[in-house]
């Protein structure tokens, strides 16, 4: 009997290339070995998404009192799984006008210890 | 004119010539085949001769009808918009009695009236009773007269198909081109508009539907089939939209139906009006009012004016008219159709207009709005929140033309009066903005990523320069691209498009470069007797229309969508069809829901970003639907927009048909022939969708540029410019999407940059600053296109240039050759350079010293060796990749 080992495998996005990385994985779920990659960056990308993968999320809320909506992102890279808890927390945000760009408008979202924070100036 | 080609058509041409003739109609006469190319140059080789008609105008239907309309409410007609007459009844006379107060012999006319004859219904319950009716029906017509009338009629549907073309091609035919009529049918015509643009159809297809105006695939590929015998050139390049009209046949008949039945009198039918309906139209009306005069004993309203005061249109008028009017009103100062010239003043005139507006494409047929090459993708957002301001309602309650055709799904509520305070910004600003008429060294227009990177390099290179942006806030588009992942090379952090933007507007503020807002450009007069004398840059905004003296200017205009009306696709023409920039503009900017289940055509990163933004805000994408065989986005946006949110990727598939008769309901999805690119027959899927966001590339925006006669480049649809980024033009330069579709917001400023520094340099009059030996540059095999496509090496000896090019296919680790061709033709290399992969949806730039060119006639790029990767084809016209991250 052999003991299969978990793979998951990512399309990188570092550049047209688009190889096909497959990260193999131990048995505590960390990365085992990496295969497929053309460059580190690669590699270092491939891991990142299969261990923890991170995005930056970008939205706009209406304001009250202004027709042009605020454009608002994560001051950082938050975990990928919360990506809907955080849209669903940053459209519980009620602003009103004026609001100013790089403003800090909810503290710690989702307990990431990532700020959202205004992109652009509205009033 | 009416064309023949055979012996035979000509011989029926023949006996029209002599019909008309004999009718004494003047200015009638035969043409041999030399006569019409004389006249008519473009016309197809199989043509024998015509028919040509000196007398013979076209208008604007639309026009006329609105006229006529408003005319008649002047004068005291009432007109009931959205009710359909849905009952029609004889009166007796004692019912008539009964409803007729003026016709009582007691009442105060004392009976001097006829009688009351007849009761109508309508769908919104109301009821009229009426001494004459007239039935202009058109296809209901048959029902109308049915109902009181034992002499039946039969209307049979006849739908005429057309595809209309951009202004560019109106002046292909200088007449209307109609064919011969023969056995096979009346033929189809080629002929120009009113407004400048090439219409061709119709086509004649009887159908049972009386509703349904959309036009179908075999329809229209036959009328552009058979208008290739008249213009060889109708095809799919140039289509701005299509669409379908129904004729009222007579299936009983060939001819019109008017006036009274034996057995209703009063019932007044104009019906069945096939061909000729329009030209025929004055002298039946005539006859029919006569008729109505006499049957109700009524006198002549010797208070009717028969004139109107046309109002000419600010894309007509000069300089110092539109000055005058300015001057009167600041809104005939703001452009908002660029493609069409039209103006906030004329879209709020016609809005509070004697009949009501009750859909922007009424606004549309108004005032020309939304009519342009942009399919209304700029100006859309624009114009529905001067609607919604005006007529003080939301964007989701506004029509694109039927009741049920709703712009957006949802709207805020505060949304009329939010918008009412911005217009009133709007003027408060332009009362106060100070002309600026001081010569400068340098103007840049458009306030986009590349305009501000060139303003601020010419002014730190000591130009007295000027930034001209048609928008209140600089930024150009980023200030829509709400999402990150730009400015990595620029400021070596990741940023949103308005932090980009922000970034680089304050930059110039802190520079000396004097920037117009809220100002558009119209046109540049490059005709200076001397290349010392400044260019005249033409500008209109709230404070005036004037010239803005420069002695160099930079186009930094950007691009624009290509729209869907480039696909030609058949179908009905709903609410919910957005460019997916425009779909952005209404989310990002206005705060709107476009719709609430979408399908995306076309991967284009702008597509995918709006995949995404859909979803994020509760809304459903069914699927991104890609006509090639790999996405035209970035790779990271297909992970990162795509499959991070479960949105399916459908590659080789293309939209074929739209349904839906208010909004969209549905799109017909077609597999596509991965070879030749053309949809599979048999192959169509129906998916549910209330909206269609189009993000099929973009094409750069030259109206300025064409107005100072600058060569274009077929393939970049941009400037053809040297190695100074200097266009054919003396002084005027070209850089960012303009110039050529960029991949990357920081390469378009880079480019900028280095337009404003050459354009300061000429403006300056700097030793070697003038244009002289060129070398042109060519794209040889695998690549699509390189910019600049000359290299100045007189001038520019020893600078360092780069080239940007696009492989014309995907290729694995491609080898970049650039050869200097001598005189008899020997090759030298003069620079090898390579990358890991290339794309077309990628742009490659490889750096080089104009000197390395010195003593060759021409240089070329290509790629050698390489894996051409097989299922990676590009068509000849493949769009470009759009900006952004």
């Amino acid at each position: 009997m052999q003991i299969a080992t978990d793979i998951a495998s990512f399309t990188c996005i570092c550049c047209p290339l688009g190889c096909e990385v497959e990260v193999s994985f131990d048995e505590q779920g960390g990365v085992a070995d990496i295969a497929g990659h053309s460059c580190k960056r690669g590699a270092k990308y491939a891991a990142n998404e299969a261990v923890r993968p991170e995005r930056t999320i970008t939205a706009v809320l209406p304001v009250a009192g202004c027709l042009e909506p605020v454009s608002v992102k994560t001051a950082g890279a938050v975990p990928k799984v919360l990506v809907r808890d955080v849209l669903r927390a940053i459209a519980g945000l009620r602003l009103e006008a004026p609001v100013h760009a790089g403003q800090r408008l909810l503290g710690d979202v989702c307990g990431t210890g990532v700020d959202v924070v205004a992109t652009k100036s509205v009033f | 004119m009416v064309l023949a080609f055979s012996e035979s058509e000509l011989a029926g041409v023949r006996r029209l010539v002599d019909r008309a003739q004999a009718n004494g109609i003047r200015g009638v006469r035969l043409l041999d085949e030399a006569g019409v190319r004389c006249l008519e140059p473009a016309t197809g080789p199989g043509v024998s001769g015509a028919l040509a008609a000196e007398t013979g105008a076209i208008c604007d239907p639309y026009e006329v009808a609105l006229r006529a309309a408003e005319q008649a409410s002047l004068h005291g007609a009432t007109f009931r918009f959205n009710e359909r007459v849905v009952r029609i009844q004889h009166l007796d006379a004692a019912a008539a009695a009964a409803l007729d107060e003026d016709g009582d012999p007691q009442g105060p006319l004392g009976g001097r009236r006829r009688p009351l004859r007849y009761l109508l219904e309508t769908s919104a319950g109301v009821r009229y009773a009426a001494r004459a009716v007239v039935n202009a029906a058109g296809v209901f017509a048959d029902e109308l007269n049915n109902a009181v009338s034992e002499q039946k009629l039969h209307v049979v549907p006849r739908r005429g198909e057309y595809c209309l073309y951009d202004v560019d091609f109106g002046g292909m035919f200088e007449h209307t081109m109609f064919q011969a009529p023969s056995v096979a049918g009346k033929g189809v015509l080629v002929t120009p508009t009113v407004h400048g643009n090439l219409l061709v159809g119709p086509n004649a297809v009887e159908q049972v539907s009386k509703d349904d105006l959309s036009t179908s695939i075999d329809g229209l590929h036959d009328v552009l089939e058979r208008a290739r015998a008249t213009w060889p050139g109708a095809g799919g390049s140039g289509i701005i939209a299509n669409f379908a009209g129904l004729r009222a046949a007579n299936a009983d008949g060939s001819d019109f139906v008017i006036g009274e039945p034996g057995d209703a009198p009063g019932f007044f039918n104009i019906a069945c009006f096939d061909s000729p309906g329009l030209s025929s139209t004055p002298a039946v009306a005539r006859f029919v009012a006569s008729a109505i005069a006499e049957r109700l004993n009524a006198q002549e309203n010797r208070a009717f004016d028969p004139c109107m005061m046309r109002i000419v249109p600010f894309s007509e008028i000069g300089e110092s008219e539109r000055a005058s009017r300015i001057a009167h009103d600041a809104r005939w100062g703001r452009i908002v159709c660029r493609c069409c010239e039209v103006t906030e003043a004329e879209i709020v005139e016609a809005l509070h207009g004697p009949l009501p507006v009750h859909s922007l494409d009424a606004l549309k047929w108004r005032t020309r709005a939304m009519m342009g090459r942009c399919h209304a993708g700029f100006c859309s957002p624009e114009i529905v929140k001067i609607v919604a301001r005006e007529l003080d309602t939301t964007p989701e309650r506004i029509d694109k033309r039927l009741p049920g055709s709703p712009m957006v799904a949802s709207s805020r509520f505060d949304y009329p009066r939010l918008a009412r305070v911005e217009a009133r910004a709007y003027l408060d600003r332009s009362a106060r903005n100070a002309p600026c008429n001081a010569p400068f060294d340098v103007a840049v227009v458009g306030g986009g990523a590349a305009g501000i990177a060139a303003a601020r390099a010419a002014a730190e290179h000591g130009a007295r320069t000027v930034l001209i942006d048609r928008e209140t806030r600089l930024g150009g588009i980023l200030k829509q691209c709400v999402h990150d992942g730009f400015g990595l090379h620029r400021f070596g952090v990741e940023l949103t498009g308005p932090e980009y933007a922000s970034r680089e507007a304050d930059a110039l503020a802190a520079s000396d470069v004097e920037v117009l807002r809220d100002a558009t450009v119209t046109a540049l007069d490059v005709s200076r007797c001397d290349l010392s004398d400044p260019l005249l840059v033409h500008v209109v905004d709230g404070c005036g229309a004037r010239a803005i003296a420069a002695r160099a200017a930079v186009l930094a205009t950007g691009s624009r969508e290509r729209g869907l009306g480039a696909l030609n696709v058949a179908g009905s023409r709903p609410s919910g069809v957005f460019s997916a920039g425009s779909a952005q503009n209404f989310m990002n900017l206005q705060g709107c829901l476009p719709g609430r289940r979408a399908v995306v055509l076309g991967s284009g990163d702008i597509g995918l970003i709006m995949a995404r933004r859909m979803v994020s805000q509760g809304a459903e994408v069914v699927g991104v639907y890609e006509l090639m065989s790999r996405p035209s986005g970035l790779r990271r946006n297909v992970v990162q927009c795509l499959e991070d949110f479960d949105i399916p990727l459908h590659l080789n598939r293309t939209v074929v048909r739209l349904e839906g008769e208010g909004r969209l309901s549905a799109v017909c999805i077609a597999q596509v022939d991965p070879e030749t690119l053309q949809p599979v027959p048999g192959t169509e899927e129906r998916v549910a969708c209330d909206t269609l966001l189009v993000s099929i590339g973009l094409l750069p925006e030259n109206e300025v540029a064409k107005t100072a006669g600058v060569t274009l480049d077929g393939v970049t649809g941009g400037a053809r410019v040297d190695s100074r980024l200097s266009t054919d033009v003396p002084g005027v330069f070209a850089c960012g999407n303009a110039l050529h579709v960029h991949d990357l917001v920081d390469h378009a400023s880079a480019e900028g940059e280095r337009a404003g520094s050459f354009a300061a340099a000429f403006a300056l009059g700097e030793k070697d600053a003038q244009r002289s030996a060129t070398v042109p540059v060519e794209a040889g095999a695998g690549v699509r296109y390189v910019v600049p496509q000359e290299i100045d090496v007189a001038s520019g000896r020893g600078e360092s240039l780069a080239l940007s090019l696009r492989v014309a296919q995907a290729v694995r680790e491609p080898r970049f050759v650039v050869e200097a061709i001598d005189q008899v033709g020997r090759c030298r290399t003069i620079k090898r350079a390579k990358t890991m992969v290339a794309v077309p949806a990628e742009m490659v730039q490889i750096g080089l010293s104009a000197s390395d060119a010195a003593g060759s006639v021409s240089v070329r790029v290509r790629v050698e060796s390489g894996e051409m990767e097989s299922n990676a084809r590009v068509p000849r016209a493949a769009p470009p990749r759009e900006g952004g991250a």
